[in-house]
C-alpha cells in the first residue's frame, strides 16, 4: 500500500512538471495578455509599464522559474483580468461546478446502469432496441444544442424551469450549494441534464456490451441452472463482472465533466469553473489558465487514485502491488 | 485486511473531501445569505433585472478599464465630472471649475455636503488620494492625468490641477478617473478594496456572486437626483442565445447585445420591444499610403509589379474606398445593424463635420483610377497584391466583413491576402506603438472613443505618426496607416488649446474634411448596439453602451 503510494505521488510530480512547461510554453505563445489590458491608443510607456507589471518582460526560462517557485509557495499569481488570487477564483467557482457534475454523474448512474443492465440481458426485447437507439442520440447529439433544445422546451415552451443561472445558495452541513434550496434545485436541473446525456449513454451501451458478454459464460448458465432467482443473477453476479470497465469510466468523465463543462455552463450561465477558463482563455489570462490546468492534473491523478482503489474492492484478485 | 484497509482509507479521503468543502464554503460565505436579499425583493416595488454580457471583474474602479466593469463601477462611485447623454461633461463631485491660461490650470470646486456610503464625508483628500492611485502601477487610468504636471488641494473642497501644456480637454479625461474613499482605502490592500466597494454613488452594492449576479440598492443619500429603480440586479449572460431565452421567459427586464437573428422573433412578442442604438464604434480600414516602405520586415508584403508604393497614390485609396459596397456590407452582413460611416466622428460628438460625405460606391470609376494611376492589370489579371490583417472575433461580424472587403477590392484587379486573426495576437501584430511583428499595410480594426470630444479623436487616429514612432509624444496612438499631415497636426494643436467648445468645434472640423479628402482612411459603418426589454420599463440606451439603472424608466 505504502509503495503504491509512493509510486503514485511521484508519478504526481512527474505529470506536474510536463504538464506545467506546456502550459506555459502555450500561453505564452499564444496571445499576448498586454494588448487586451492597456486602452488601444496607449503610449509605449503604458505598454512597457505592462508588461514589467506583469513580469512578461524577463526571458522564458526565468518567467517559468519564478512561476515555479511562487507555485510551490502556493502563489499562481493575480488574475491580469480580475487582480484577485488565480488560485482563490478557481477555488471559488469549484462548488458550483462541483454540484452540476456529481447530479450529473448520480443521474448516468441510476439511469444508466439499470437500462444497460436491462438492454444487456435482454438485448432481443423492443424497449432494448428503443434504449440502443436513444443511447446513440445521446451520444451524438453535442450538448449546446441539447442545452437549447432543453432550455426552450422547459423553460419557455413549458415555463416549468427557470432558462440560466445558480438560483438561491442555501447551506446543507456547512456546506453553500444549490441543492439546498427550491429554487437551486430548480435551476440545477437543466444544465446537470445536460451534462449526463452523453455520459448516461457511454454508460448504458459499455454496461450492455458487459453484460451481454457475461450472460455468456458458464458460471450464469449455472447459476440460473442451480435456480438463483434471475435479478440476483443480473445484478449479484453478472453485473459485478461487467463493473471494472464501468467504473474506469466513470472515473474519467467525473474527471472530464469537473474540468471541461466550459459549453454547458456557458449556456446555462452557470458561475462554475469551466465558465472561467473559457473567459480567461478569451482574456488570455495566463495565471488562471496555468492554475487551472494544474489543478485539473492534480485532480486526475487523484481520481484515478480513487479508482484503483475502488477496484480491489469490486474484484478481490486486484493487487495494487 | 487489505480490503478493510481500503474502505478505512475510502472514508478517511469522503471525509477530507468534505471538509475541503468547507472551506471552500467559508469563502462564499463572505456573501451575505441570498434569502434575505429575496424578501427585500418581496417589499421594493420598483427593481429591475439587467442581462449582460459579461460580469465585472472587479469592484475596484482601477485595475480594469472596461466597458461593463466601468458601467457597474459608476453606480458606486462618482467622478469629477459625468457625461450627459451627449457625453459632454457635466458638473458631479465637481461643482464648478475655473479654467485658466488656455487650459493649462484648472480650479475645480468640490461638492459640499455629499456623503460616502458607509457616511464619510467627500472632501478635497479624496480627490488627492484617487489621483494618486490613478497613477499607482496596477491602475489602468493612468492616461487620465497623463498631461497632468501636478495637482494639490488648496482647501478641503478646493483642488487644483496643472497641466503639462494647456489641455482644454482635461475634463473628457478627468471624467473616467473615480473617486474613492480616502479614510476607507488608505493602508488596505487591493484586494480588500476591490470586495468592500464605498462611493458616492447612486447606489450601493448589497451582493456580488461572481459570474452569478451583482445586486445594488439606491443609494438614498446620493448628492444628486434619486433614479427611479430601487433595486438592480446585474446578470452575467455570456450566450447570447441564453440571454435572448431569459428575456421571453421573463426572468430579465432589460437584455443588452441581442442577437441580430433574434430581432424578428423578440419583436412578434407582445410585451417585449427592442431598439437598436448607433455605437461609437466604428470601423475602418488602415491603409499605409504615406511611406516608401509600407511593409518593413513584413512575411506577407505589399508586391507591386514595379515595387512602388501603389497606397502613396491618392487616386488608389480613392479607388479601393469606391470598389467597397458598404451598403451591400450592412443589408447583408449587419442585417441592416449599423450606419455607413462618413468619417469615425460619431453624428453629436463635438465637432462632427456633416459636410464630409461618403465617396459612392463605384466600380468602373474605380477600375479607372487605378489605371490613371499607373497599376494595370496585368498578365494574371492583378493589378498589386496586398494583405488585409483584421481580426475575427473583436468586432460584430469582422470576418465576414474582412472577406466581403477583400473580395470587392479582388473585382478591381487588387490581389487580396486575409490575413484573419484572434484578437489575442490581432492587437499586437498591428500594434502602431510596437516594432515586434509585421507593420500592417492594411488592416481593418475599429474604434470607440466615449470621450464625446472629436478633438481628442483626431489627437489619437489623425496626427501625425511614422512607422518609427510618434511625431509628438501621446499623439497619433492608432494613427495605424501612418497617416502624415503637418497641416491637420497644427489644426489639432490649436484645438486642444480652445477652451471654448463651440469654438473647438470649428476649428477641428476642418481636420476631419482634410483627412476625408485625403482619404487617409476608409470608413466602413458604426455598428448598432441592439437591447431588448418588456414593456414594463423604457431604456433610453447610451451612446457608450453603458447600461445604467437610471437610464431606465418604469411604466406607471
Amino acid at each position: 500500500m505504502f509503495q503504491y503510494l509512493v509510486k503514485r505521488l511521484s508519478q504526481l510530480i512527474i505529470v506536474l512538471v510536463v504538464v506545467s512547461m506546456l502550459v506555459f510554453v502555450s500561453t505564452s505563445v499564444l496571445g499576448n495578455p498586454v494588448y487586451l489590458m492597456v486602452r488601444e491608443n496607449a503610449t509605449e510607456e503604458e505598454i512597457q509599464a505592462a508588461v514589467e507589471y506583469l513580469g512578461l518582460d524577463k526571458p522564458l526560462p526565468v518567467q517559468y522559474g519564478i512561476f515555479v517557485k511562487n507555485a510551490l509557495h502556493g502563489d499562481f499569481g493575480k488574475s491580469y483580468m480580475y487582480h484577485l488570487p488565480a488560485l482563490g477564483l478557481i477555488a471559488e467557482r469549484f462548488p458550483a461546478t462541483l454540484e452540476i457534475v456529481i447530479v450529473a454523474i448520480l443521474l448516468s448512474a441510476i439511469i444508466g446502469i439499470p437500462l444497460g443492465v436491462y438492454s444487456g440481458a435482454f438485448p432481443k426485447k423492443r424497449t432494448s432496441r428503443t434504449i440502443m437507439t436513444l443511447s446513440i442520440a445521446g451520444i451524438s447529439l453535442p450538448s449546446f444544442w441539447i442545452g437549447m433544445v432543453m432550455i426552450y422546451f422547459f423553460a419557455l415552451y413549458l415555463g416549468l424551469l427557470p432558462v440560466s443561472g445558480r438560483g438561491e445558495v442555501g447551506t446543507i452541513f456547512g456546506i453553500r450549494t444549490s441543492l439546498a434550496t427550491w429554487d437551486g434545485i430548480r435551476h440545477i436541473i437543466l444544465p446537470s441534464v445536460t451534462l449526463a446525456m452523453g455520459n448516461i449513454a457511454t454508460i448504458i451501451r459499455l454496461t450492455r456490451a458487459g453484460m451481454q458478454e457475461n450472460m455468456r459464460q458458464d458460471y450464469v448458465k449455472f447459476a440460473r441452472a442451480k435456480g438463483v432467482p434471475a435479478r440476483k443473477v443480473l445484478f449479484g453476479h453478472a453485473l459485478k463482472n461487467t463493473l471494472i470497465p464501468v467504473v474506469t469510466i466513470f472515473g474519467l468523465q467525473l474527471g472530464s465533466l469537473i474540468a471541461f463543462t466550459t459549453i454547458t455552463e456557458t449556456i446555462f450561465a452557470w458561475p462554475g469553473m469551466g465558465k472561467l477558463l473559457i473567459d480567461s482563455i478569451n482574456s488570455a489570462d495566463r495565471p488562471i489558465i496555468s492554475a487551472y490546468i494544474l489543478f485539473v492534473a492534480v485532480m486526475f491523478v487523484f481520481i484515478n487514485f480513487i479508482v484503483d482503489l475502488i477496484y480491489t474492492v469490486i474484484d478481490p484478485r486486484i493487487d495494487l502491488q | 485486511m487489505a480490503k478493510k484497509l481500503v474502505a478505512i482509507l475510502l472514508i478517511a479521503m469522503l471525509a477530507m473531501g468534505s471538509l475541503a468543502g468547507c472551506g471552500g464554503a467559508t469563502e462564499t460565505n463572505a456573501e451575505p445569505a441570498a434569502q434575505e436579499a429575496g424578501e427585500q425583493a418581496a417589499a421594493a416595488p420598483k427593481e429591475v433585472v439587467i442581462g449582460l454580457t459579461g460580469d465585472a471583474y472587479s469592484l475596484d474602479p482601477f485595475p480594469l478599464n472596461e466597458t461593463i466593469t466601468n458601467a457597474i463601477n459608476n453606480h458606486i462611485f462618482n467622478q469629477l465630472v459625468e457625461p450627459n447623454a451627449d457625453l459632454q461633461p457635466e458638473p458631479a463631485l465637481a461643482e464648478t471649475w475655473d479654467v485658466e491660461e488656455n487650459g493649462k490650470k484648472w480650479i475645480f470646486h468640490l461638492r459640499q455636503g455629499v456623503t460616502f456610503q458607509n457616511g464619510n464625508t467627500f472632501t478635497a483628500d479624496d480627490v488627492i488620494y484617487s489621483f494618486d492611485r490613478s497613477k499607482e502601477e496596477m491602475s489602468a487610468f493612468k492616461y487620465c492625468l497623463s498631461t497632468v504636471e501636478s495637482y494639490k488641494k488648496l482647501d478641503d473642497y478646493t483642488v487644483e490641477v496643472v497641466c503639462i501644456e494647456p489641455n482644454a480637454l482635461l475634463l473628457a479625461h478627468l471624467k473616467d478617473l473615480s473617486i474613492l474613499d480616502a479614510e476607507t482605502c488608505d493602508g488596505q490592500t487591493d484586494d480588500w478594496i476591490a470586495l468592500n466597494p464605498n462611493g458616492t454613488g447612486r447606489y450601493k452594492l448589497v451582493e456580488h456572486v461572481r459570474e452569478d449576479r451583482i445586486i445594488l440598492e439606491r443609494n438614498e443619500d446620493f448628492w444628486g437626483e434619486l433614479p427611479e429603480a430601487e433595486k438592480v440586479t446585474f446578470k452575467p449572460i455570456t450566450n447570447e442565445s441564453t440571454r435572448t431565452a431569459n428575456m421571453i421567459s421573463g426572468a430579465v427586464n432589460l437584455v443588452v447585445d441581442v442577437p441580430v437573428r433574434d430581432v424578428d422573433m423578440l419583436k412578434s412578442k407582445e410585451n417585449l420591444s427592442v431598439i437598436a442604438q448607433p455605437s461609437l464604434r466604428v470601423i475602418y480600414l488602415n491603409l499605409a499610403g504615406w511611406s516608401d516602405t509600407p511593409s518593413m520586415d513584413a512575411e506577407m508584403p505589399l508586391k507591386s509589379p514595379d515595387g512602388s508604393n501603389p497606397l502613396k497614390d491618392i487616386r488608389v485609396r480613392e479607388a479601393m474606398y469606391r470598389a467597397i459596397n458598404e451598403e451591400e456590407i450592412v443589408a447583408q452582413i449587419m442585417n441592416g445593424f449599423a450606419l455607413p460611416a462618413t468619417t469615425y466622428i460619431p453624428e453629436g460628438f463635438n465637432g462632427y463635420n456633416p459636410d464630409v460625405e461618403r465617396l459612392a460606391y463605384d466600380k468602373e470609376k474605380a477600375e479607372q483610377l487605378l489605371d490613371e494611376a499607373g497599376y494595370p492589370r496585368q498578365g494574371d489579371g492583378y493589378r498589386f497584391e496586398v494583405t488585409l490583417d483584421a481580426p475575427n472575433d473583436r468586432y460584430i461580424n469582422d470576418g465576414p466583413i474582412a472577406s466581403a472587403v477583400a473580395g470587392y477590392l479582388e473585382k478591381v484587379g487588387i490581389k487580396v491576402n486575409l490575413n484573419l486573426m484572434s484578437r489575442t495576437v490581432f492587437f499586437k501584430y498591428i500594434s502602431a506603438s510596437n516594432k515586434e511583428g509585421d507593420n500592417t499595410h492594411l488592416c481593418m480594426t475599429g474604434w470607440a472613443d466615449s470621450g464625446g470630444e472629436s478633438a481628442l479623436m483626431a489627437l489619437d487616429l489623425l496626427y501625425s505618426k511614422t512607422q518609427n514612432g510618434a511625431v509628438k509624444e501621446g499623439y497619433g496612438g492608432v494613427n495605424r496607416g501612418f497617416y502624415v499631415n503637418p497641416e491637420v497636426d497644427a489644426i489639432i494643436d490649436q484645438a486642444m488649446m480652445t477652451v471654448d467648445p463651440a469654438e473647438r468645434a470649428s476649428i477641428i472640423e476642418e481636420a476631419w474634411q482634410i483627412a476625408a479628402d485625403d482619404v487617409s482612411y476608409i470608413p466602413l459603418h458604426f455598428q448598432q448596439d441592439v437591447y431588448a426589454h418588456d414593456n414594463s420599463i423604457i431604456y433610453h440606451p447610451r451612446k457608450d453602451k453603458y447600461v445604467y439603472a437610471w437610464d431606465v424608466e418604469f411604466v406607471k
